[in-house]
Order: C-alpha cells, then sequence, then structure tokens
C-alpha cells in the first residue's frame, strides 16, 4: 500500500477546497436543471403506456451510454469544459427523475384524487396540492439517486476540461506517474460528498413529508 | 455522410486499430464480468444462507459500490497494483460485483419459504434446494444484477486506457487531444454500441427468464 | 394540502439559499497565490497553462512563479494537448503556455520537417513569423533542444541490429512500443514514423505520458517514445535512435519557447508588458538542458510538486527573492 503524504494535503488544502466546490455545483447544477426538466415530463407521461415506455426507453439508453463516451458525443457540440459536464450530467440524470416521478405520480391512490376532485379542485390544483406532494417520497428517492450518481460521473469530467474532483484523481495523480496521495484524496472527497449529500436530501425529504413518518410509526 | 466515412476510416487506421481495441475492451470486460459473476454469486449464496448476520456486510458493499466513483476507484486499484491486463481487470472485477452480490443475496432471501419448504418436504437436500429452487427463482432478479455490472464494466473499462492495456478509450483520448472528431467519434460510438448491445442482451435474457407472475413493479437494484 | 406545498416551497428555498452562500463564500476566497500588485506586473492578471506533462508543468510554474515576483497575478492550469492549447491560446481563453518550436513547425503549423530552415534560429524566426497572424507572439526560445526521439532496450537494439529508425522500420514488426494516447494520431507522432520510416510496431502499449516508461521497465516493452531531456532515458538501459533520413526530430530543433496572446500583450500598460517578455526571456535563458533534466526529475522520480520545484530553481538562482 502506497503511503499517504500528508504534507501534500496540507499544502494543496485550498486546491481541494476548490476542486471540491466545483464538483459540488456540477452535480446541485446538473440536478436541479434535471429536475426542472424531468418532472414536466413525468407528469406528461404517467399513466399513459406508450408515452412512459417511450420516455423511460430514450433517458434509459442515455443512462446507458458510457460517461466517456456521453462526453465524447457532446464535446463537437459544446467545445471543452464546464457546459458539456453539466449537459452529461443533466442527460444522466433524467431516467432515475423521470421515472421515479411518472411511477410515483402513478401511485397516488385514485380514491384520494377523486375525493380531492369532489371537493372542488381543478385538474391544475390536484396536480399540485395533491398529487406531487404525495409522490414526493418517490421524487425525493429518484433525485437522491441521480445525485449520488452525479458526483460519480462528475469525476470523469476532468477529461473535458470540467474541473472538479476528477482534477485531483486526473491531473494531480495518474497523470503525475499514479500518484497516490492526490488519487486518494480525490476519492475520499467524492465518497464522502456523496454519501453526505444522500444523507441531506434523506433529511430534506424527510422534512417535507411528515406524514410518511406518522404511517411508518403507525405500522 | 462525409464525417462517417471519416470515423470508420479512423476506426479501421492502423494507427488507431479500431478492431482490435474492439476486441481487448470486450476481452477485458468479459473477463472482469465473469469473474465478478462467480465471486457475486459465490458470496450472494453465502450471506444469504448466513443471514442477519451478513445483511450489514452486504449493505455496506453494495453501498460502497454505489457511491465510490468508479473512475476513483480504477485509478486507485492501478495506482496500488503494477500496470497491465490483470490489475485492469482486477479493478472492474472490484465494481462489478456489489450489483450481483447484493441482487444475488436478496433474491435467494426473497424466495418463498414456502417454496422451500414444499421442496424440503419432498426431500431435496440443501443443496438440491439450492440448486433447483432458490437460485432458479432468484434468477431473474441476478440477472438485473449481471445487467447492471455488465454495462458499468464496459463503461468503466473505457478509462483504463492509460495502463497500457488498451481498450477504446485509448482511441477517445487520442482523438480529444488531438482535436480529431473523427478519432474521438470513433472510440466513442463502439463503446456506446458496446454499452447498449450489453444492456439489451442481458435485459432481454432478464426478460426471457422472468416468470409472468413475477413480472411486478419491483424495482431492481440498480 | 397547500401547507404542505408550502413547506415543500420552503425546503428547496432553505436549500437554494444554503447552497448560495456555501458558493459565496467559496469564490470569495480564491485569489492568486503570492504577490500583490508591487512591481511592474501591476497586478496584471495572466492566464497560464501547460500541456499535461512534468516538463511543461515546471515550465509553466517557473514562468508564473517569475511573473508573480514581478507584481503579476497567475493561475496555471492543466490543458490536455498541444491541439487544445494552441486553440485555447488563439481565442483569449488562456494568454501564456511554453511550446516547442518543433512542435509549432510540424504540428501546429503543419509544415513538413523536409522544408524546414537549417539551424534552430532560423526555425524560431520562421516560427515567430507564422504565428503573428494567427495572433500570437513568440518569444525567444531556451537554450535546451528537446526532440522527440524513439528510444530502445540495448538488448534489443543488439537484438535487432537496431541504430537508426529506418532500421526501426524494418524490425519494427517485432517490437512493442510504449507511448500516450495523443502520440498515436498526432501528425509528428507514430504516423509521421509510420509514413516516413515504415515503423510498423507489432503492438503499442498505450499509457499516460508520465507513465511511458512504465512497460520498458515491466518488460513488456523495447521501444518508447523518449524527449531528449528524460531523465530515464540516463538511467535506464536505453539506446536512442539516430534519426537518419531527419524527418523526425532532426531535421527540426525542439527549443522551449513561451507563445503569448497578441493582444492580451498589447492590452498590458507598457511597464507590465516590457516586465512581461523581460522575465520570460530570464528565466528561458537559465534553462538548459542539464537544468531542466534536474528539475524534471525530481517531479517524475520525487514525485515533487511542480511549483515547488520551480520556485526552489528561481531562488536558487537569485531571480526570486525567497518567501
Amino acid at each position: 500500500m502506497p503511503e499517504v503524504r500528508w504534507e501534500w494535503i496540507a499544502d494543496h488544502a485550498e486546491e481541494i477546497q476548490t476542486r471540491s466546490l466545483e464538483h459540488l455545483i456540477l452535480v446541485s447544477a446538473s440536478t436541479a436543471i434535471g429536475v426542472a426538466i424531468a418532472i414536466p415530463i413525468g407528469i406528461a407521461v404517467r399513466g399513459r403506456r406508450i408515452p412512459f415506455a417511450a420516455a423511460t426507453g430514450i433517458t434509459g439508453l442515455l443512462y446507458t451510454i458510457p460517461s466517456l463516451a456521453m462526453f465524447a458525443f457532446l464535446l463537437p457540440i459544446f467545445g471543452i469544459g464546464v457546459t458539456p459536464a453539466v449537459v452529461g450530467l443533466v442527460l444522466y440524470s433524467l431516467l432515475l427523475l423521470v421515472r421515479n416521478t411518472a411511477v410515483g405520480l402513478e401511485s397516488v391512490p385514485e380514491a384520494v384524487r377523486e375525493a380531492s376532485r369532489g371537493m372542488g379542485l381543478t385538474p391544475r390544483q390536484v396536480l399540485l396540492r395533491v398529487d406531487l406532494p404525495l409522490a414526493l417520497p418517490a421524487i425525493m428517492a429518484g433525485i437522491r439517486l441521480a445525485t449520488v450518481s452525479a458526483v460519480g460521473i462528475a469525476t470523469v469530467a476532468v477529461l473535458i476540461g470540467g474541473g472538479g474532483l476528477g482534477v485531483l484523481i486526473y491531473s494531480d495523480g495518474i497523470q503525475r506517474a499514479l500518484f497516490f496521495t492526490p488519487i486518494v484524496t480525490g476519492a475520499v472527497c467524492a465518497t464522502v460528498m456523496a454519501i453526505v449529500l444522500d444523507l441531506l436530501l434523506v433529511g430534506v425529504e424527510r422534512l417535507l413529508t411528515p406524514w410518511a413518518r406518522a404511517r411508518a410509526a403507525v405500522r | 455522410m462525409s464525417l462517417a466515412a471519416d470515423i470508420w476510416e479512423a476506426f479501421r487506421s492502423p494507427l488507431t486499430d479500431g478492431w482490435g481495441q474492439t476486441l481487448t475492451h470486450v476481452r477485458l470486460s468479459a473477463t472482469a464480468l465473469g469473474l465478478a459473476t462467480g465471486a457475486g454469486l459465490a458470496l450472494g449464496v453465502l450471506c444469504a444462507k448466513i443471514g442477519r448476520g451478513a445483511a450489514f456486510l452486504v449493505i455496506t458493499v453494495s453501498n460502497l459500490g454505489r457511491t465510490v466513483p468508479t473512475f476513483a476507484l480504477i485509478a486507485l486499484v492501478l495506482s496500488v497494483a503494477s500496470l497491465g491486463f490483470w490489475p485492469a481487470v482486477f479493478g472492474l472485477f472490484a465494481l462489478g460485483v456489489p450489483p450481483i452480490l447484493l441482487n444475488t443475496y436478496t433474491g435467494v432471501r426473497e424466495v418463498d419459504p414456502g417454496a422451500v419448504e414444499a421442496s424440503r418436504g419432498m426431500g431435496l437436500t440443501a443443496g438440491q434446494v439450492l440448486g433447483r429452487v432458490e437460485l432458479p427463482l432468484a434468477l431473474p432478479l441476478i440477472f438485473a444484477g449481471i445487467r447492471t455490472s455488465a454495462v458499468q464494466i464496459i463503461a468503466t473499462a473505457a478509462l483504463v486506457g492509460l495502463v497500457g492495456v488498451g481498450g477504446l478509450g485509448v482511441i477517445v483520448q487520442s482523438g480529444l487531444a488531438n482535436s480529431q472528431t473523427e478519432v474521438l467519434l470513433a472510440g466513442a460510438i463502439p463503446i456506446a454500441i458496446l454499452a447498449i448491445l450489453a444492456e439489451l442482451v442481458f435485459g432481454g435474457v432478464q426478460r426471457l427468464i422472468t416468470p409472468k407472475g413475477l413480472r411486478l413493479a419491483r424495482r431492481p437494484a440498480r | 394540502m397547500t401547507v404542505r406545498f408550502g413547506r415543500l416551497a420552503a425546503g428547496l428555498a432553505a436549500l437554494i439559499l444554503a447552497g448560495g452562500t456555501l458558493l459565496a463564500a467559496g469564490c470569495g476566497d480564491d485569489d492568486g497565490s503570492g504577490g500583490a500588485s508591487d512591481g511592474p506586473g501591476g497586478g496584471a492578471e495572466l492566464v497560464l497553462a501547460d500541456k499535461g506533462f512534468a516538463e511543461s508543468a515546471i515550465v509553466a510554474q517557473l514562468y508564473a512563479v517569475a511573473l508573480e515576483d514581478q507584481g503579476f497575478e497567475t493561475e496555471v492550469t492543466s490543458l490536455g494537448s498541444t491541439e487544445i492549447a494552441d486553440g485555447a491560446i488563439r481565442n483569449g481563453e488562456i494568454d501564456l503556455y511554453p511550446e516547442y518550436t518543433g512542435t509549432a513547425f510540424l504540428n501546429v503549423l503543419g509544415r513538413d520537417g523536409a522544408s524546414a530552415p537549417a539551424g534552430a534560429e532560423a526555425v524560431f524566426e520562421e516560427v515567430k513569423a507564422a504565428y503573428a497572424p494567427r495572433g500570437l507572439t513568440a518569444l525567444p526560445p531556451s537554450p535546451y533542444n528537446n526532440g522527440n526521439e524513439v528510444a530502445c532496450t540495448t538488448d534489443a537494439a543488439e537484438e535487432y541490429g537496431l541504430e537508426t529508425l529506418s532500421d526501426l522500420g524494418e524490425a519494427s514488426g517485432n517490437l512493442v512500443y510504449s507511448a500516450n494516447a495523443e502520440h498515436l494520431t498526432r501528425d509528428d507522432g507514430l504516423p509521421l514514423l509510420r509514413r516516413e520510416y515504415g515503423i510498423d510496431f507489432r503492438e503499442v502499449k498505450t499509457v499516460d505520458i508520465s507513465l511511458r516508461y512504465r512497460p520498458i521497465e515491466d518488460g513488456d516493452a523495447q521501444c518508447v517514445y523518449a524527449f531528449g531531456t528524460d531523465p530515464k532515458l540516463a538511467t535506464l538501459d536505453l539506446v536512442v535512435l539516430e534519426d537518419d533520413k531527419g524527418a523526425y526530430s532532426a531535421g527540426v530543433p525542439f527549443q522551449n519557447f513561451p507563445v503569448v496572446n497578441t493582444a492580451r500583450l498589447e492590452g498590458l500598460p507598457e511597464e507590465a508588458g516590457a516586465a512581461l517578455t523581460d522575465t520570460l526571456a530570464e528565466v528561458d535563458a537559465l534553462l538548459t538542458e542539464g537544468e531542466i533534466r534536474r528539475l524534471i526529475a525530481r517531479v517524475e522520480f520525487d514525485q515533487d510538486d511542480p511549483r515547488d520545484v520551480a520556485e526552489d530553481f528561481l531562488v536558487a538562482q537569485e531571480v526570486v527573492a525567497s518567501s
């Protein structure tokens, strides 16, 4: 096991911080944009077999394309830098978000929806006040999966000039004859980031859906 | 259509050796997948039989597999080992095991206890129960795990281009460095095709072997 | 249910606020390292780049440290290759990076090695003249010459009678070559060797450029893509093959020189502009083959940071004051 040079970490604290922040921005920006795109799509295709299959089929195909290839495809269009990195990450997030949104919306009990329609809510109000809140656990699950997955994929962004923790792993590590310390630093930071973001989102989900907790307690 | 012709030329060129790299890529991936399937199945069954105690191990391995970025994992493995085919295979193997392990464990654990009891009652040994009842019933889920691993391995094999074993990622890096779009795509397109093929083939097999009754909305572990 | 939705909105808003604060906090403190605006540089910001391998990183850092000492604010970014660097400096993404006359001549300008004028100075003048209309200024080069070479193990050289690149052309079908991915399709790389010398290796081990001697050390390759300044040429049992046709690096010298974005240079106040060219000239003059080899050895063997290596060197040479 190669040794870890702690002085290197101390000397490069600022770089580690910068790269972590870059990484965080890549992940959060792409997830936010992904959510903005995926939720309307999920709403549009819920309950409709063929549109659902088409949406999950296409986004599933995108998800299957390996990240290096995906970034390579985006390069001729967007050049190098943060843009192709974010676009790629957004495309990867779509499958998880669209699928979970649609499935979550579909699982809202029809009885509840009928009841709210009976109370005089317009279809739009039903969507906003009944369907979406009740679908929130599924949507949040999708956001969690997409976020953790994005942390991993974003490490490859360095190869197209996107920055992030991949810089530690690649430019400082691999390109210096597989220098162990920055590689392990980048790996640990990315893993910790994934875990922390996941926990944060669990917390957000709990905050937003107190009725789920109550239901779990009753069970 | 001139770009398509350029890409094809770049692929066939003896400098990039597209067919050779594709073969290497497939060899790397297939070897790693085979080993990962073997290990994942064996460990998964073992943990399923041990029961509760092993659950923690399985969950942890599976979580680590999900959260540690594959690029980082490969870099770590390669910085510790020497360069070459087998270290690369080992790295790919390491990230291929968790989905198969988790799905085997879950699949075997979730087999209907009634079915197991019935077959025991019929006189089957534990080994026979495993081979003729539990594994077949768990097969769809296991296949979902293999499918996930296959795609993951093919994707990450593209990143090992820096350890002297080749693979299609080398062509991508070449095109990337020299801003040669046709070379870039000559590497990227086959990678995407391989991944999609694996997804379709394994997905198709998974669907075939799933008895109609089990085709619920259950989410296979991704 | 409106209450629930209100909470959703509140939760999201809180998250965005938290994220925004983090961002603001993080963005605030990233100032350039080293000198403030005291010095002829006057705090002018320069973006430098290196091409991703040790020597390039060292030279870029040498420039950066020296310029900071003169009051510039510098930032060094690592780019993947010559192509990328050339594109970046032409559209102003970066201001300055170290290039080689040979690379500029053969690769960037795409000229034929056979048409190169005789003598390093003449080649540099031709590059300089050709760079001007591209919006780039070529500043005077360093003394050291870092040609692209092919080096083979002495065992292989003896077995196959390898002395020149043409010899290699005949024997290459039996040999394994170690190089990086960029070399495979770069005009002045493997394609040139193939075209001019008929070199067609049995196998090419593609590794990161910093690892290209590993396959040699592990016994998996007999030939390697070598640079004239590689410290490992001295420490390993290798022989550099002679460029008998002069189409590879013998035909064209590879001297290190700074490339500056002309618009940026002219946009600087006169004092800063003069300080820039003078400082770079001062640094470049110090770089002989022996010196640069020592610096590369520190980075490649000891895995020292290029910036530290640059600082130590410039302090020892009394170009900058020690900090």
